[in-house]
């Protein structure tokens, strides 16, 4: 049945909200992933109690039950004891953090342009979260409304916004507008590190924005789409695994990953390519002088375009909503479609859980990396994004445009 | 004379930086799943106010004045800590007393205050080996701060009643047989029996 305009207008809302609200906890869950799993890779215990004292004050031993926070504190005591799920103590400390984040001082420097000022940490949020309007979470509906539901009874509730047939262009567009926030917002800083950040950063997401679209021609040649949905269905389906074809475009997709992977991490300004906020030499790089809820306004657009980068790459890469990458799943699909066992048979089916698998995966190999590399000189930074990684995707390039040709 | 620095030869897969840059994460990756699979009592890390170190055998903490089983003070106020110290925080009053009793000990001298500036003090120990009634002993208690200069000016109540435990010591515990000094003078007149 085909809802009436009403009913599309509420049901794109709920939708709306419901990957707002997925992005939105992603996040500060993510601020403190990374202090937990860059606190374990270092072995040192990350977070592990949450300060103060909430509704009373505390002092003496930090998990005495009589306030909120003390009891938080020690409930994760015990938590401690165990050894896997330990690495969950701290997890009030992301609310903790938000709530400071939005009740902090908010800060104009006075020779600040007020107008871009202000204006900047919302054009790089806009620019963040407006991506996930063409990110398809789920193939097609994510559930339907039971039929005794009111209003919306028997209407599907799809895992994602809008299904656009041009959805990579339009991500890939929307998120480079990004950069002119970080670049206004240091320059309208009127000081000298925000500028220099702000330079380097729009220099730096320039020069990658070249081998990371060139990179994700790869999958978009080897499967003919642009469009989410259909690129993992028919890097799972239609393309052929024919012999040599099959196995050079699984080798070539490998590859791109690893490609697509490093200009990801320059595109989102992360560790090692952080150059922009590079502490020892520009104090905060860009974000020198916002405060308060600007700060945290370019804080969260940084970890929403790294979510967008993991959910390009795993459905680019790594198979989209079915379980194999690098275009490994016709094989599997080969043996298991008509399997007995119906584990089996599901996994050949595409899955919301698939992908989510998969985002999370690539969001602990951005702390990964984070723990482990140490940022690169700026000219190194340019040298591998110009003299090797834009030959390197121009010749991959290439090599799909020949595969498709022989496939 | 020059030494000749070897260079080293990276091979190729060095050059090319990815395989060293798979090798840092493997280590870094091993790391992760170490710590995450060991029980937070196995850990390294030591969480201060719930976890405390046991101090090694020697360690030199705040003072204690040893006393002998009746409650005695050992020290005799022969100010050779105070002349030992490099640090000069130790003041000693020493007063003359003539009762000669169970309960006061049998030297004539004793100190009528005994203060150590906490905040002078250097915790070298040179107190304790000068002490030649081992009445100053340098033990395991190490968490010495306060809100205000005056109240870390210990006095000889504090340094006696600090310690609620015995002993600390295992070298002293091991010399017990043969005392360097014996817990009661035997040279004394009053021969007292504890009993």
């Amino acid at each position: 049945m085909t809802p009436t305009l009403i009913q599309y207008l509420v049901i794109s809302l709920l939708q709306i909200v419901a990957v707002l609200g997925f992005v939105m906890t992603l996040v500060p869950l993510l601020t403190f992933a990374e202090r937990k799993v860059i606190g374990y890779v270092q072995v040192r215990l990350g977070a592990t109690r949450v300060a103060g004292g909430l509704w009373g004050a505390q002092r003496g031993r930090t998990h005495q039950s009589r306030t909120i926070t003390g009891g938080l504190n020690g409930f994760m005591w015990w938590l401690g004891k165990w050894p896997v799920i330990s690495i969950l103590r701290g997890l009030p400390m992301f609310i903790a953090d938000a709530l400071k984040l939005l009740t902090k001082e908010d800060i104009v420097p006075t020779d600040a342009d007020k107008a871009v000022f202000v204006l900047s940490p919302a054009l790089a949020m806009v620019a963040a979260f407006t991506v996930f309007a063409a990110i398809s979470f789920s193939p097609g509906a994510l559930f339907y409304f039971p039929a005794k539901f009111p209003f919306l009874g028997g209407l599907p509730f799809n895992g994602f916004l809008t299904d656009i047939n041009v959805g990579l262009l339009f991500i890939l567009g929307v998120a480079s507008v990004g950069v002119y926030g970080i670049v206004l917002g240091a320059w309208a800083s009127n000081s000298k590190y925000p500028l220099l950040g702000g330079l380097r950063s729009a220099a730096q997401i320039v020069s990658y924005e070249v081998p990371l679209t060139l990179s994700l021609l790869v999958p978009v040649v080897l499967t003919g789409s642009l469009n989410f949905n259909e690129m993992s269905t028919r890097m799972a389906a239609d393309v052929p695994v024919n012999g040599l074809v099959g196995i050079g475009r699984s080798l070539l997709m490998f590859v791109g990953f690893f490609v697509y992977t490093t200009c990801g991490f320059a595109e989102t300004n992360r560790t090692p390519f952080d150059l922009a906020e590079a502490e020892n030499e520009l104090v905060a790089g860009f974000h020198t002088e916002y405060s308060g809820m600007k700060f945290s306004f370019f804080f969260l657009s940084e970890y929403a375009s790294m979510i967008t980068v993991s959910a390009l790459a795993s459905a680019f890469f790594l198979g989209g909503h079915y379980l194999l990458p690098f275009g490994l799943q016709p094989a599997w699909n080969h043996f298991f479609q008509h399997s007995p066992y119906a584990i089996l048979a599901w996994t050949c089916t595409p899955s919301i859980l698939w992908f989510l698998l998969k985002i999370f995966f690539l969001l602990f190999v951005f702390l990964w990396v984070r723990a482990t590399l140490p940022r690169y000189r700026y000219d190194q930074l340019m040298n591998v994004g110009w003299k090797f990684l834009i030959p390197y995707t121009l010749v991959m390039f290439v090599i799909a445009a020949l595969l498709r040709y022989a496939a | 004379m020059g030494v000749i620095v070897k260079k080293v030869e990276l091979t190729w897969l060095d050059r090319s930086y990815v395989w060293p840059v798979f090798k840092g994460m493997a280590i870094t990756f091993r790391h992760f799943l170490k710590q995450i699979t060991t029980p937070t009592s196995k850990r390294f890390t030591i969480q201060y106010p719930d976890m405390k170190k046991a101090m090694p055998p020697g360690y030199r903490g705040l003072h204690e004045l040893k006393r002998f089983e009746d409650g005695a003070i050992k020290c005799v106020a022969c100010f050779m800590c105070q002349e030992a110290c490099p640090a000069r925080c130790i003041s000693i009053e020493a007063e003359e007393f003539s009762e000669l009793n169970f309960t006061q000990g049998f030297e004539e001298k004793r100190p009528s205050s005994f203060k150590i500036d906490m905040l002078r003090c250097i915790f070298c120990g040179m107190c304790e080996e000068a002490c030649p009634k081992d009445a100053i002993w340098l033990r395991n208690e190490y968490e010495l701060a306060a809100y205000d200069r005056l109240s870390l000016n210990f006095g000889k109540w504090d340094l006696i009643n600090t310690y609620a435990t015995v002993d600390g010591k295992a070298r002293l515990a091991q010399s017990q047989e043969s005392p360097a000094t014996p817990s009661r003078p035997t040279n004394s007149g009053h021969q007292a029996d504890p009993a």
